[in-house]
């Protein structure tokens, strides 16, 4: 999951000259995902791995990083299996 | 180079263009204004227009009617145009921005306009330096990177092909372009269920364009951001600009008639941070409305705003004008023109124009050897609505262009304008009544 949504990020959203070396604590949001490409993540998260995310989840505790990301989805998933 | 067809989307700043000129003014030109401290060496600038037409010759081709198309075709021109005037005392910076206005309030026929022009206005020590360009050459985002490129960047900028707009097409197939189509129609249809307010009734002419500068310091910018933060969360500045704006409208007084605000708004396609691609509009719209009476309560108009634009990309409504736009560039600039800007009520569908490029990037700490020292946005507005809202951030401090037509609107109703957009944004202003 981690690399799929490291691949989306910085094909579509974000350029980074080396994104292989943009690690899973590494700050998103330093490295400069904005508003609009924070929603199209979510939507690609909700495609890609059929969660629901809700709006007043969107914060940096769930999002700032990979990992929280990843965290914060796979809550989702178990909730809502 | 060869013959390049515009875009969409520059197709669709084409359309404002004609729209602008028919309102009496000039034409859809912008100018990003870098000021400098001390004055650069003209042969250094001349030297950089010079690489930057080889590396980028579509920067100095000429647009052309192509069938029921445009396009731009190479021109007999191997440099930017570069200019360069004298002042003898500008200490305060507004006999510059006078001489810039003037430059973008020229008025040169479509087919003689350069995509970019770069004006060097000098007085004692100090200096304005202006990239001026015909907005069909690019976006407010590709015009940093195209100063970027002149002045910072000798390698060759990366263009990876397809670029973004010509990307998102490439990817739909002919049933998915109508389906988007359709619900950009749908989403506009809606959109037109109420009449926008206007900042003013005018029947008279538009003359030219001019220019207020509002300026914050980087603690009132950390103040704002942090208000942003707080009301409209993760997704958006932008929507805390529109709607600061809409309130302080509201304030300052705008025209009776009319039930919602209703703002469109680029949204940019390029990735994030990339250098690429320079030229060309990569860009698609949105709209925030809001309803008048919800503007009068702070907390009801941010929850609105946002909860609107994640519905709207949700929807794939960010994307979703682009087929539009592409099927609007078969018709003619007058019948696009009117479909674009009127609801069918005849009545102007943008209370204000808007855009907020956010920080510089990359921000240059100096150009051809002097440091910069700030910067600001200017724009051509059709009229009505003869008002438009430019935000830019540069080394943390929040810059705000009000740009408007100069004999529409009266300067003490601008002074009252500008003062309740500072409370707004700084959550110091009284409720409503």
């Amino acid at each position: 999951m981690l690399q799929n949504l490291k691949s989306y990020i910085f094909q579509e959203l974000l350029f980074l000259e080396n994104p292989d070396d943009f690690g899973e604590d590494d700050d998103l949001l330093q490295a400069g995902l904005d508003s609009m490409s924070i929603m199209r993540l979510v939507l690609f998260i909700e495609n890609e791995y059929g969660v629901v995310l809700p709006d007043d989840e969107l914060t940096p505790e769930n999002m700032q990083t990979l990992k929280r990301l990843e965290n914060w989805i796979k809550r989702h998933r178990q909730k809502q299996t | 180079m060869t013959l390049q067809r515009l875009n969409p989307a520059d197709h669709f700043t084409l359309v404002l263009d004609h729209e602008i000129r028919k309102s009496g003014l000039a034409g859809n030109y912008c100018a990003l204004a870098m000021e400098l401290d001390g004055v650069p060496e003209h042969a250094e600038i001349a030297r950089c227009c010079s690489a930057f037409a080889k590396r980028f010759p579509l920067a100095v081709a000429r647009l052309s009617r192509q069938g029921r198309q445009y396009a731009w075709v190479p021109a007999d021109a191997d440099s930017l145009p570069f200019q360069v005037c004298t002042l003898d005392n500008d200490a305060d910076g507004a006999a510059g921005q006078q001489r810039l206005l003037t430059l973008v309030n020229r008025v040169v026929p479509v087919s003689a306009s350069a995509p970019f022009e770069l004006h060097l206005i000098e007085s004692a020590g100090r200096s304005l330096l202006a990239l001026c360009w015909f907005h069909p050459a690019a976006d407010a985002k590709g015009a940093e990177l195209v100063l970027h490129h002149l002045f910072n960047d000798p390698q060759p900028a990366r263009q990876p092909l397809p670029l973004p707009v010509d990307h998102l097409q490439q990817q739909w197939g002919l049933w998915r372009k109508l389906r988007l189509a359709r619900q950009a129609v749908v989403n506009i249809h809606r959109l037109d269920r109420y009449a926008s307010v206007l900042p003013l009734e005018t029947q008279s002419p538009a003359d030219r364009l001019a220019l207020k500068l509002v300026r914050y310091d980087a603690e009132q910018t950390a103040q704002i951001m942090a208000h942003a933060r707080k009301h409209t969360g993760m997704t958006g500045t932008t929507l805390y600009l529109i709607g600061c704006m809409m309130r302080a409208l509201e304030a300052a007084g705008a025209t009776p008639a009319g039930n919602a605000y209703c703002v469109p708004y680029a949204v940019n396609l390029r990735r994030r941070k990339a250098l690429f691609p320079v030229l060309g509009n990569q860009v698609s719209f949105l709209f925030a409305q809001a309803e008048r009476d919800m503007v009068h309560s702070r907390e009801l108009l941010f929850a609105h705003l946002r909860d609107q634009n994640r519905a709207a990309i949700r929807q794939g409504l960010d994307h979703a004008m682009l087929p539009l736009m592409q099927a609007g560039s078969w018709l003619a600039l007058e019948k696009y023109g009117r479909i674009v800007r009127n609801s069918p009520t005849r009545r102007e569908r943008s209370s204000f124009w808007f855009s907020y490029t956010g920080d510089m990037e990359p921000e240059p700490e100096s150009i051809a050897g002097c440091r910069v020292r700030g910067m600001y946005q200017l724009s051509q507005v059709s009229s009505p609505p003869g008002l438009g809202l430019l935000a830019s951030s540069f080394h943390g401090r929040l810059v705000l262009s009000y740009n408007y037509i100069n004999n529409q609107f009266q300067t003490d109703w601008l002074e009252r304008l500008t003062q309740a957009m500072t409370a707004e944004l700084l959550d110091l202003a009284e409720k409503f009544p």
